[in-house]
């Protein structure tokens, strides 16, 4: 049905003031569903495309960003379903393995006391950049988005349990990149007084 | 060595709900606030008087925080901005020139 040429600007002008703000927070999720640029920039543009033709649907005063961030995701997903050789074994195979790793990787243990007088910022970008997918998905969506468990696993499509469990098990892999890091950079220890669970506490120096 | 306690929580156990194994599984929960009001409360008063958890919650919170801030390193950039607003073009969008905003 035709919009009223004052329809199609008032259609147009809240699309602009409410989805196009999200702009760089949907390209940070994008580029961490394909952590690939190109890629990224497609799946953008194709999330917009489908929110403004799509924007009568958007509920007025819901969460805009967590509705471009399940069309982001719903446009990731068919892109992958065209390219469907290349991730045969994403989510099983990668995250039994890395679910392993991280079990293995306690926070109880006395390498958090590397981590903490790092400079953590460009380490950290480049390990999440590193991290498996799913759980990149998940810490993006949280921890840098700031998107709740009930949001993410709406976005998602999977139990919030599932976004638990991502989550932490993508915090612990990044825990146990940056203290390997710290490591590989030669940084001293012990760094901080940290008393973790069941370890002994260093004298602050 | 000395200025830590022998049994740091005792405290702890004796003002509330939790002890310390508790607390530690569920700081990230906590640091999330995904916890319920009766949860959060109960961590919440336990690392106020925790000399044993406290510290490895200042961590995972600056840890958390960092995580953060990758936020504002990763912009999209001019490119996409330009794709996504030719493709709505195309589309039949059409933005409000006097606001300028979306061009940039
Ligand atoms: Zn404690």
């Amino acid at each position: 049905m035709a919009l009223t040429p004052a329809e199609q600007r008032e259609y147009d002008s809240s699309f602009e003031g409410e989805a196009l703000p999200w702009l760089d927070d949907v390209y940070r999720f994008a580029l961490s569903l394909t952590r690939n640029e190109a890629d990224a920039d497609d799946i953008v543009q194709e999330t917009y495309l489908r929110a403004y033709r799509s924007w009568h649907t958007f509920e007025r005063g819901s969460d805009a960003r967590r509705w471009l961030f399940t069309i982001c995701r719903n446009a990731f997903l068919r892109t992958r379903e065209r390219a469907r050789h290349q991730v045969e074994l994403e989510d099983g195979d990668v995250e039994a393995v890395a679910s392993q790793v991280a079990e293995n990787t306690g926070s109880a243990s006395g390498d958090d006391r590397l981590l903490t007088r790092l400079d953590l910022g460009p380490a950290l970008s480049q390990a999440l950049g590193r991290l498996a997918e799913p759980f990149r998905s998940a810490v993006t969506l949280v921890d840098v988005e700031d998107q709740s468990y009930d949001a993410a696993a709406e976005i998602l499509g999977v139990p919030i349990g599932t976004v638990r469990s991502r989550l932490f098990r993508g915090r612990r892999l990044l825990q146990q990149m940056l203290t390997e890091y710290a490591r590989d950079a030669g940084l001293p220890t012990p760094i901080t007084p940290a008393v973790a669970p069941g370890a002994t506490p260093q004298p602050h120096r | 060595m000395s200025d830590v306690p022998k049994d740091p929580c005792a405290a702890a156990v004796g003002a509330g709900a939790v002890d310390c194994t508790i607390v530690l599984q569920q700081l990230w929960e906590y640091l999330d606030s995904e916890l319920g009001a009766d949860g959060m409360h109960a961590i919440r008063t336990h690392l106020a008087l925790c000399s044993k958890c406290y510290p490895q919650y200042d961590f995972e919170k600056g840890f958390l925080e960092a995580i953060a801030d990758c936020r504002c390193t990763t912009c999209a950039p001019n490119d996409v901005r330009c794709h996504v607003i030719e493709a709505l073009r195309r589309a039949g969008f059409c933005p409000d020139e006097r606001a300028g905003a979306v061009n940039q």
